[in-house]
């Protein structure tokens, strides 16, 4: 493999990310340059994302290397985020990402969004390495991999319906706070009582795939049941129930993943991994827990270098024609 | 006039086919390399044609660039068709080309699709293209001084094309475009020619190189993609 550090682009969703991380997982410089401009409807508009995307990508490159002190004559490789995610969106950082390979003549990796979130905690300083049990928990995907080697992964179960933090997000929605919902359902619910309502966690899905749709039916029927001056007395309450919820929810299958791997290391990644109750909870689970920086957390390009470092080029002649696959989809593990 | 010192490449990917120019510096060699879309069976019946633009592009750059005897590190220049047409299509050429000048230190400039759509045939040309959904785009093409501000595109509804027509305030004489056989009956009702050959109705790589090599360079930043419509802003929770 060549010499000199991965140069790794990511565009799935809503955030333009480029990143400079060396062979050995240092990363020299993760810049992750945030559109803003969803929040007003609600969630990620796919067309915004992409017309955002094509406006700055090549920036946002270009300052990743610059604040990396690193010029395009010493990087090494090219990585980029080849799939899942909205293929309008991805195909921006693909072409970014080919371009600069073919143009300079470098190897380019295609790299699998969700191997990412599995292994950003394997760069420093965290440097939590496998095997592990992973959890990645965000707005766009919820679910638990047996992660033996960076190169050898195994999914353990997925979310049914909604992903944690869709799940959160709608209930804040519900409970009246802006979008995105995480970080206010968290304020709101510090100074409210986890068990004052007791909602449902799907205890009887089995396995380790979860599913959020009751728990929403269920705070919506709360709600509906509630006249305007007791729904606002109980917000407090109800917040941190159904926060305690999805905590639960997730944990549940972080045990069950545990027990039935008799692995004793846990791996957190996703946005919702910077939810303070749910770092609390898995921490208490006895045993070891790498939950990286909420940079590596959110989605990064960094994420995408950490990965692209085990797995092989795109052959030379496919590059040009390397084309994005969208959600659903999910590359073949190189083992 | 070419870029003195290096090579011009152009990169459309507006419609349904995925083009190519390059052009030598010092007025040397030029080629055009033309992708097409993939026809498949429509849904409600028929052939529908997706564009392979991700799968084409560079590919025909990379070939384009080495058949005039260049190489990508001598680059000059990178010319992007920047619309109307379709949204993820544009957005290609243009993602790939400020990339490009990025990885090689060129020089990236946009120019509206139209202008490089049927040059052959002259001014004033209107410029009709398929915008989906019903509508047309339509761009009067008045002059050819480089120099001038650029045509703005605008949407009709198909059927309303006529009235459109009705309305220009500069005559165009000919009509060229992927859409423009498509309306030759109404064209040809308002006195504007359609012609026959199907190759002036495409966009003509080599003329676009030609057309950025002596366009005004600005910041890459400037360089995006001409929409034309809006972005369908459905929020996420009412979908
Ligand atoms: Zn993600």
């Amino acid at each position: 493999m060549s010499a000199g550090p991965i140069l790794a682009i990511e565009t799935s969703c809503d955030d333009t990310c480029a990143a400079v991380v060396t062979d050995d997982g240092g990363i020299l410089s993760n810049v992750i340059s945030s559109q803003g401009i969803h929040d007003e409807y609600g969630g990620v508009v796919p067309e915004l994302a992409a017309r955002a995307h094509v406006e700055r990508c090549d920036l946002v490159i270009a300052d990743a290397l610059r604040t990396a002190g690193v010029g395009l004559d010493d990087v090494g490789r090219v990585a980029v985020t080849r799939g899942p995610g909205l293929l309008g969106a991805l195909l921006v950082g693909v072409q970014a990402a080919k371009a600069i390979a073919l143009a300079r003549g470098l190897p380019l990796v295609a790299v699998d969004h969700l191997d990412g979130h599995l292994l950003a905690g394997t760069l420093r300083p965290t440097s939590f390495d496998p095997p592990f049990v992973a959890l990645v928990a965000s707005g766009g995907h919820t679910f638990l991999s047996r992660v033996d080697a960076p190169d050898r992964m195994t999914e353990l179960g997925a979310t049914l319906d909604d992903a944690a933090g869709e799940a959160i997000d709608k209930g804040a929605r519900m409970l009246g706070l802006p979008y995105p919902g995480g970080p206010h359902l968290e304020r709101l619910a510090a100074d409210g009582d986890p068990f004052a309502f007791d909602f449902p966690v799907a205890r009887g899905v089995a396995g380790m795939d979860s599913s959020f749709a009751g728990l929403k039916t269920a705070l919506l029927y709360r709600l509906r049941d509630m006249d305007d001056a007791e729904r606002e007395r109980r917000r407090a309450d109800l917040a941190a129930s159904y926060q305690r919820a999805v905590v639960e929810s997730l944990a549940i299958r972080v045990e069950r993943a545990l027990e039935a791997t008799g692995l004793d290391r846990l791996a957190v990644g996703g946005g919702v991994a910077a939810n303070g109750p749910l770092r609390e909870r898995l921490r208490g689970l006895g045993v070891a827990v790498g939950i990286p920086d909420r940079s590596l957390c959110t989605d990064n390009a960094a994420m995408i270098a950490a990965v692209a470092r085990f797995r092989p080029p795109v052959p030379t002649a496919d590059v040009a024609t390397l084309a994005p696959y969208a959600t659903g989809q999910r590359a073949e593990v190189v083992a | 006039m070419a870029v003195s010192d290096g090579w011009t490449l152009a990169l459309d990917t507006a419609g349904a086919l995925t083009v190519v120019g390059a052009l030598a510096p010092h007025d040397g060699p030029a080629t055009e390399r033309v992708g097409e879309p993939e026809a498949r069976p429509g849904r409600r019946g028929g052939t529908v044609h997706r564009p392979r633009h991700a799968e084409q592009l560079l590919a025909l750059a990379d070939d384009a660039l080495t058949a005039t005897g260049g190489a990508w590190d001598r680059l000059a220049r990178v010319v992007v068709g920047l619309g109307p047409g379709g949204f993820t299509g544009i957005r290609v050429a243009v993602a790939t080309g400020r990339a490009l000048a990025l990885a090689r230190g060129a020089t990236v400039v946009g120019a509206p699709t139209p202008l490089a759509v049927g040059p052959a045939v002259g001014v004033p040309r209107l410029v009709v293209q398929d915008a989906r959904r019903k509508e047309l785009f339509l761009t009067v093409v008045a002059g050819d001084d480089p120099t001038a501000p650029d045509p703005v595109p605008w949407a009709v509804p198909v059927d309303g094309l006529a009235a459109a027509l009705d309305g220009l305030t500069v005559r165009p004489t000919v009509a060229v475009g992927d859409a423009a056989a498509d309306h030759a009956v109404t064209l040809r009702a308002a006195g504007i020619a359609v012609p026959d050959d199907p190759a002036v109705h495409r966009v003509d790589g080599v003329a676009l190189a030609r057309m950025g090599a002596v366009r005004p360079a600005a910041d890459a930043g400037a360089v995006r993609p001409v929409y034309v419509r809006d972005a369908d802003a459905i929020r996420t929770a009412d979908r």
